[in-house]
This record gives structure tokens, sequence and C-alpha cells, in this order.
């Protein structure tokens, strides 16, 4: 048996390791580096119900051992991304997660219904997403909110739902809760943390929407802090990820707690991160003797 | 970890740095460079154009901007673990058999090179290069040694030289330049333009280098970085 192989909501993956959401693209554009189905998982650019062209001005800016971005969800819509992207994304070889995000509850709604009946491992509902109706305050602030669209969400799909905590949440562990409650049947986390950057010399702000996250190697240990202490308040199993960027790195987000994990930034920088990554694991478990590597999650 | 066979200076901040590699790029492609080994900072990799290629070299030129190119140029020659890149990447320059004009601004002419030597390997057309500087010159000699002519200008407009009978060219350069040459040359033209524009991963995969091209969101990276100058401008 395969010692990396593991169980996650019901589907069966090759590795813990999933690319995550917005650094992979809809899983073609690395295949110079390596064949995607080597992967536990992808997790697709976010999709939104209507197509969005994305943010004005920078929209990646480096920062030490990271980056900000303020991407904007650039997408082609649900429509697009069923007819155009979801029947390639079938063909990748590994678990086949759809990370859908949106502005108002009924785009939610309306992206969940058109995606009933399209064959996919998991949905994940990112709810970092500035909420119209709350000023823009994001979906995943506070606990109360996020019930609400985690319980109307699970309502409006027959998918395994995976809840994509923000880590800007008011109180993180109890908005993790108030995703389980609402019927959740996982959580991921971290989304990026809300920071900014400014252009001294210009005086200004370097994004046009003044914030943007932080994502990459900087915040891993904020991160794995933040899978420790949603891990131990929930039964349903966690996603981790947030900054890793080697196998020690996707060792220790399960040793707090992950069952699988996601890799973001660090593939901009290294290409091959998630095949080093998925072979220092096997290393791990021939070193530590681990006939599955899974018997490490939540041990710390 | 790359082989650098020659790096040296060719003016007061540009560098040319030829690296072992048989990626085998077409004109108009780039690399994604970074000089930072395993340290992560600075975090990502930078692109630069393919100046010249053969089978198992590849040669960049670049100017020193900020930290990255600066720690670039620090780069020795010989195995060097500091130094990654990867690509080459993107779409590049499409030829014709028709005299074509290679118009470039300042570290704009650097893939114009290899572009002339492609295109005069393939075709019997003439090849002019027009190129601009603001400042010092580099490069001129070499584009010599490959263009049938050569017109170089510094300080002022390169528009100004280039001569409006090409149907077939090519520039690269800041925008306002490469927007004045696709609207200085007859509609009928067919034109090519390399964008510039900060990139995330240089692949296609992150969406941060999205630029509307012909109506659409396109990825400079992926996409481009050349595109039809009717389509940018
Ligand atoms: C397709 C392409 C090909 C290029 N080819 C060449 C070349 O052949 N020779 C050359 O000298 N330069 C070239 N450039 C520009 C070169 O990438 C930048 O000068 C370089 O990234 C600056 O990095 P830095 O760390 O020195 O500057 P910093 O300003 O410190 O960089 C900060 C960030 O901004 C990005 N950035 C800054 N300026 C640019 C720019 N003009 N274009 C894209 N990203 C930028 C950097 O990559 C980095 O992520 C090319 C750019 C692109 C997009
Ligand atoms: C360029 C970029 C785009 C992203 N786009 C999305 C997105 O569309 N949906 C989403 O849920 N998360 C998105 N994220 C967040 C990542 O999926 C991940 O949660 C975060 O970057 C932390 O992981 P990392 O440090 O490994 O990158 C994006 C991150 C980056 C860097």
């Amino acid at each position: 048996m395969d010692r990396l192989k593991l169980d996650f909501l019901g589907v069966e993956m090759k590795n813990p390791i999933i690319a995550a959401s917005g650094t992979f693209g809809y899983g073609d554009d690395y295949r110079d580096f390596f064949d995607p189905s080597i992967l536990g998982g992808v997790s697709s650019k976010g999709i939104t119900f209507n197509a969005k062209d994305g943010n004005s001005g920078i929209r990646v800016y480096e920062t030490p051992a990271g980056l900000l971005n303020s991407i904007g969800l650039q997408n082609p819509g649900i429509a697009g991304f069923i007819t155009d992207y979801l029947p390639n994304m079938r063909k990748l070889g590994c678990a086949l997660i759809v990370n859908l995000g949106g502005d108002t509850m009924e785009q939610y709604i309306g992206a969940l219904e058109m995606l009933e009946g399209q064959e996919f491992d998991i949905l994940e509902l990112n709810i970092s997403c500035p909420n119209v109706k709350s000023g823009g305050m994001a979906f995943g602030m506070k606990a109360e909110d996020v019930f609400q669209i985690v319980s109307e969400s699970k309502k409006n799909s027959s998918h395994k739902m995976m809840v994509k905590l923000t880590p800007n949440a008011f109180n993180l562990v109890d908005t993790a809760i108030a995703a389980q409650e609402a019927g959740a049947d996982a959580v991921s986390l971290v989304n990026t943390f809300s920071a900014m950057a400014i252009d001294v010399n210009n005086k200004k702000a370097v994004f046009d929407n003044v914030y943007a996250g932080l994502s990459g190697p900087a915040i891993m240990p904020i991160a794995l802090r933040m899978v420790h202490q949603v891990s131990k308040a929930l039964d349903i199993p966690v996603c981790g990820m947030g900054g890793i960027s080697s196998a020690e790195d996707a060792i220790a987000f399960m040793m707090a707690g992950a069952r699988c994990v996601q890799v973001g930034s660090i593939i901009f920088r290294d290409p091959n991160a998630p095949v080093k990554m998925i072979e220092g694991l096997r290393l791990f478990c021939e070193q530590e003797g681990l006939t599955s590597l899974s018997d490490i999650v939540g041990i710390i | 970890m790359a082989l650098v066979l020659e790096h040296e200076q060719i003016a007061s901040s540009v560098f040319r740095l030829l690296v072992k590699d048989s990626g085998n790029p077409k004109p108009g492609q780039f690399y994604m460079l970074g000089a930072s080994g395993e340290g992560m900072d600075p975090f990502l990799k930078r692109p630069l154009s393919v100046h010249d290629a053969n089978g198992d070299e590849v040669e960049f030129v670049y100017q020193i901007v900020g930290r990255g190119t600066k720690m670039l140029s620090e780069i020795q020659t010989g195995e060097q673990p500091a130094l990654e890149m990867f690509g080459p990447l993107g779409r590049g320059f499409e030829f014709a058999d028709e005299n074509s004009a290679f118009i470039g601004g300042g570290v704009g002419v650097v893939p114009l090179y290899y572009a002339i030597k492609e295109f005069k390997r393939n075709f019997g057309k003439k090849a002019v290069a027009y190129l601009g500087f603001s400042g010092e010159t580099f490069l001129v000699d070499r584009f010599k040694a490959v263009c049938d002519e050569v017109i170089v200008n510094v300080g002022g407009y390169i528009t100004d030289y280039v001569d409006r009978e090409f149907v077939q060219y090519y520039t690269c350069g800041p925008d306002p330049m490469m927007e004045a040459v696709a609207k200085l040359l007859p509609d009928g033209a067919k034109g090519y333009v390399s964008l510039e524009k900060r990139m995330g991963c240089g692949v296609g995969a992150c969406f941060a280098c999205s630029v509307r091209v012909d109506g659409k969101m396109q990825r400079v990276c992926k996409d481009g970085p050349v595109f039809l100058a009717k389509e940018v401008f």
C-alpha cells in the first residue's frame, strides 16, 4: 500500500499535496514541469457567477519571503468554466476541487445550482470574498455570516463542501465552528492575510484596492498556529495551507491537524516544488517507518 | 542551479549573461530568472527575454532596475547554485516573407536581435533595425552584423526615423514608443508588439500579468508576451 495515500471526504487521494486555488490556473499550466496527476488534487482558480476581468493596477507585489496579490478573481464565470475548463480539469488525474467565490449570497447559490449535476470531487467555498450587502466586509469575517452562507450553500448543493476560511476573521475558531454547524464537510485554511504596501516615493498605495492578500513562506508560522487551533476545535477534517514550501512544512501542518495540505505561492518560485514535496514525504515515511503518513495527523 | 558561461557588463547598468540551456527558445520568448537560490528573498523570479540562443546556450541582456536584477548582476561564472531559471516561456514572434522593420527602445532592443537572426536564417528579405536609446547605446555592433541596415537614435524619438513603407514590423520597448510605432505604420501593416507586465508565475497560472488585448483579458506570460499590434493599440 502507498504510504502517502489518504481518504479525504470519501475521495481517494494519492498523497496529501493539493495545488492551491489561484496558483495553479485550471491545472494545465505547469505541465512542462510535471504531470498534474502526480498531485493529490488540484483546486481551480476561484470561479464566480459572472465572469470577472480582475482588478486594475499592479496585481502582485513581492515582500520578503512572500507576496501580496490583488488579482481580483479574474475568471470566465461559472458558465464559461463549466463549458471551457471543467471537462479538461476532469482529466487531470487527481482529486478535483472547484473553488467558488461570490459578491452576494444569490451569486453563490446561482453558481452552485449550475454546478449541480457536474462531476467533480469537492466544492471549496471561498468565503474571503467581500459581501456587497455588508459594505464589502468578507462573508468569512463573522460566525453568524459564515453560518448563513454555508447553510444556504449546503441546501443548494449536493457536492461535498469544504469551506475555505479567512485568517482575517474576527474570531477564526468561531467561524470554523460556525461552518461545521452549518453542515460543512471540511474546512480549508488559510486564505491570504489582508495586508498592504505603500510606494513611499510616489506617496501612494501600491494596489488600486489599497489592501491585498499576503501569502507565501512569510505567513507559514501564523497559518500553522491557526490550523492547529481550528483542528483542535473541529470534528470535521481540515485541509491546511499558508506558506508551505517544503515537505517538512507540509508535515508540520499535518502534525498540527491537517489531513491534507494545499501548496500555493511557492510554485511561482520553484515550479518543481510539489514534486520535491511528494518525494520528501515519501522519504519521511521511510525514515520514520510509517506505513501511512496519515498517522501523524494531529499528533501535536 | 545554472551553469554560467559568460557574464559581463556591456554598458553602465547593462549586463550580458550567457547560460547553458538546451530549451531551444523561439525569438520573443522569455525565461524567468532569480538569483536568490535557496533563500526566499526576493521571492519571485524576473522575466528576461532571450537575446540569442543556439542548441545548448541561451543569452540574456538586462538592465539593473532594482533588487532582483542587481543580485543577478553579482552572479559569477561557473556552476551557480544561487541562479535559478526556467523557460522558455510564452509565445514569440511570427515571421513572414516580407521586408521587416525591427523597432526597439532601450532594453526593448534585446529580443529583436535573436528575432532578426532567425528571420534572416529563414527568409531572403530585408531586415532593418531601428534602435532608440535614451543615453548610452549597447548591442549596436551585434545588430550591424545581422541586419541589412541599422538606424540608431539617442535621446530622440526613434519613430521619427522609421520608413513607413514596411508592411511587417516587430517592436519592443516602452508602451508609448510601441503605440507610436503602431500608429505610424499603415493600417494594412502587420505588426507584433512585445509587452512587459509584472508577473507572478510566468506560466499562465496566476493571472497577475493580464492585459486587455483584442477585447479580452489575456496573460502576457502565456498568451503573449508577443501580441498583434492592432489588437493592443
Ligand atoms: C516578457 C518580459 C521580458 C523582459 N525582458 C527583459 C530583458 O530582456 N532585459 C531587461 O533588462 N529587462 C527585461 N524585462 C524587464 C525585467 O523583467 C525587469 O526589469 C525586472 O523584472 C526588474 O526586476 P528588479 O528586481 O531589478 O526590479 P524591481 O523594481 O525591484 O522589481 C520588483 C518587481 O517588479 C517586477 N518588475 C519591475 N519592472 C518590471 C518590468 N519592466 N517588467 C516586468 N516586471 C517588472 C519585478 O519582476 C519584480 O517582481 C522583461 C520583462 C518582461 C515582462
Ligand atoms: C496569485 C494568487 C491567487 C489566489 N487566488 C485565489 C482564489 O482564486 N481563490 C482562493 O480561494 N484562494 C486564492 N488564493 C489563496 C491561495 O489559495 C492560498 O490560500 C494562499 O495563497 C496561502 O497559501 P500559500 O502561502 O501556499 O500561497 C490565491 C493566492 C495567490 C498567491
